[in-house]
């Protein structure tokens, strides 16, 4: 160890005592097992359930015949993760298994979080999506927004995040949604056709106080990025993000953009800069940089494991390689894609480029 | 390198939960677990979990009891979540049931050890999970501080360890003990007297 920093605490020295990402993921799947235990079931509960079990295999024996199937899939039978998955430069409508529709509008990102034969959860990570969802099918969907959670029936509806404020917006055409959580007011709201809901952004709060451009740099130099997300305000990153700037203030703009909780913007400055004609470390960086935000900050696994394999590729510092490795094996874990999870673990352990 | 009894004597003064300041998220994710959104959930542990298997494997020594006792302490997280008063405190409020955990799985194999029915594989002693390029005179030192700690009573063994090998502050060595911070200072002082009577 003596061409490293000397420990500050004896807990550095116990290094083994770390767990790797596999042990962590699979104790998480018995802590989410265990999570949902049922109570130990009383006669009368039993003799409903058991009712209610005849029911909804009666349900389900139709539903297969239908052409229902076990997860929603889109029209094609494809997975609707993946689909979503994919760059929206474009507005697009995906037709669902069951008929249901979502339409994106242009740069929407949209993030399936569940998707089970009862339960179907999107969080809207960017923009716009109109939300045409069947009556009468099994699943009870759920939207959520920043800090807005949307419970859904058979309805027409759409949500959207602005792109210059924190802001969401829901507006019901069709059925009834309710609204809920902590930036609804009164914590709980139903929306009827024609109905409309927008939170309080942060410019209608007068909370955003745009400095010069100098004041933000300064303060992100000295690390301080929550300061400088907050010197420059919503509105004033995406300004800043459109001005032309060096590689390096777009690097440091990406972490100002993450610390202020804007992960959608960081991203989106990252890909300028990895598809840019920046030098080939600046590239890598930036490649690195995107998958943490596309990982933690947008819960996209397969795109943010693609961004840490393209940081390895295009020669990423020596002492980011291992942690890009691991970050790639951990985000193909959370994709679903074992063998290639498996595949990058080994390459982490593997010495050298 | 610095020695073992290096550290011991000068421990360092880290942040109480690493990472609180960096992660914002724990309050929204929180709020969304509550509304029944197991991703949120998933995403808890996945941001926390790490840092109490360690935590916990060097409290228990033992690997799988260190991973038996996480999965307890989120599940028990979760369960109990709706009585959490701060969300964006919420690793620290888990690392607060880690230790209570703990204690816990160490009353128990205290016991079983009485009765001569201990089945608990000691596989993460200290000088076991030191770092691998630890000098063998660190390695022994290691040891011996693994010693002196088994010989504790359990509240000043763990005192001790959150003061001198988590790197916690006094206050916070106090808060995740509930108990009063003079009454910290006392388990601690009384775990290094016993200490410092044991070497030869």
């Amino acid at each position: 160890m003596s061409d490293e920093q000397p420990p500050k605490t004896l807990k550095e020295l116990l290094s083994r005592s770390e767990p790797d990402v596999a042990t962590v993921e699979r104790l998480w799947v018995g802590v989410h097992e265990r999570d949902g235990e049922r109570r130990p079931l009383g006669r009368v509960a039993m003799v409903a359930t058991f009712l209610g079990v005849a029911l909804l295999a009666g349900v389900g024996t139709a539903l297969l015949h239908r052409g229902g199937s076990a997860v929603l899939t889109t029209a094609a039978g494809g997975s609707l993760a993946q689909e979503l998955d994919l760059p929206t430069a474009e507005a697009r409508e995906l037709v669902l298994s069951e008929g249901s529709r979502l339409a994106l509008s242009p740069g929407a990102m949209l993030v399936s979080r569940e998707n089970s034969p009862t339960v179907e959860v999107f969080e809207l990570a960017r923009g716009r999506t109109q939300f045409t969802v069947t009556p009468g099918g099994p699943r009870r969907w759920t939207v959520f927004a920043r800090g807005v959670r949307v419970d859904v029936m058979g309805t027409i509806f759409s949500v959207e995040l602005a792109k210059d404020s924190d802001q969401v917006s829901v507006g019901v055409s069709r059925g009834l949604v309710e609204l809920s959580g902590p930036r609804v007011p009164g914590g709980r709201r139903q929306l009827l056709p024609g109905d409309s809901f927008s939170t309080a952004s942060a410019l209608a709060e007068g909370e955003v106080t745009p400095v010069a451009g100098a004041d933000w740099l300064a303060l992100a130099r000295q690390g301080q990025l929550k300061q400088a997300a907050a010197a420059l305000g919503p509105l004033g990153l995406a300004r800043a993000s459109s001005d032309e700037r060096t590689a390096d203030e777009r690097l440091l703009l990406a972490d100002v953009a993450a610390a202020g909780g804007q992960g959608a913007l960081a991203e989106s400055v990252l890909a300028g800069l990895v598809g840019s004609d920046e030098p080939v470390t600046v590239r890598a960086v930036a490649a690195f940089k995107r998958g943490l935000r596309l990982q933690d900050d947008l819960g996209q696994p397969a795109r943010a494991a693609q961004s840490f394999e393209q940081a390895v590729e295009l020669g990423v510092p020596a002492s980011l390689r291992r942690d890009a490795s691991l970050r790639a094996a951990q985000a193909w874990m959370q994709a679903g894609d074992t063998a290639r999870a498996r595949e990058w673990l080994e390459r982490a352990d593997r010495p050298g480029p | 390198m610095r020695s073992v009894a290096g550290l011991l004597r000068k421990p360092s003064v880290v942040q109480l939960f690493p990472g609180r300041h960096e992660h914002d998220g724990d309050e929204s994710l929180v709020a969304r677990a509550l509304e029944g959104a197991a991703w949120a959930k998933a995403a808890l542990f996945r941001r926390h979990a790490p840092r109490l298997i360690g935590f916990l494997t060097r409290l228990l020594n033992s690997t799988s009891d260190a991973e038996d006792a996480s999965q307890d302490v989120f599940v028990e997280a979760f369960r109990d979540l709706k009585g959490l008063k701060d969300p964006s405190g919420f690793g620290s409020w888990v690392t607060r049931i880690a230790v209570h955990q703990a204690h816990r799985r160490f009353r128990r194999r205290r016991l079983l050890r009485a009765l001569g029915l201990t089945h608990t594989v000691e596989d993460a002693t200290l000088e076991q999970i030191a770092d691998e390029r630890v000098s063998p005179e660190s390695r022994a030192e290691l040891a011996l501080l693994q010693k002196a700690l088994d010989r504790l009573p359990l509240v000043e063994r763990t005192a001790f360890m959150l003061r001198h090998i988590e790197g916690y502050e006094l206050t916070e060595v106090a808060g995740l003990l509930d108990c009063s911070l003079a009454t910290a200072k006392r388990k601690i002082a009384a775990a290094q007297l016993a200490m410092s009577k044991d070497q030869p």
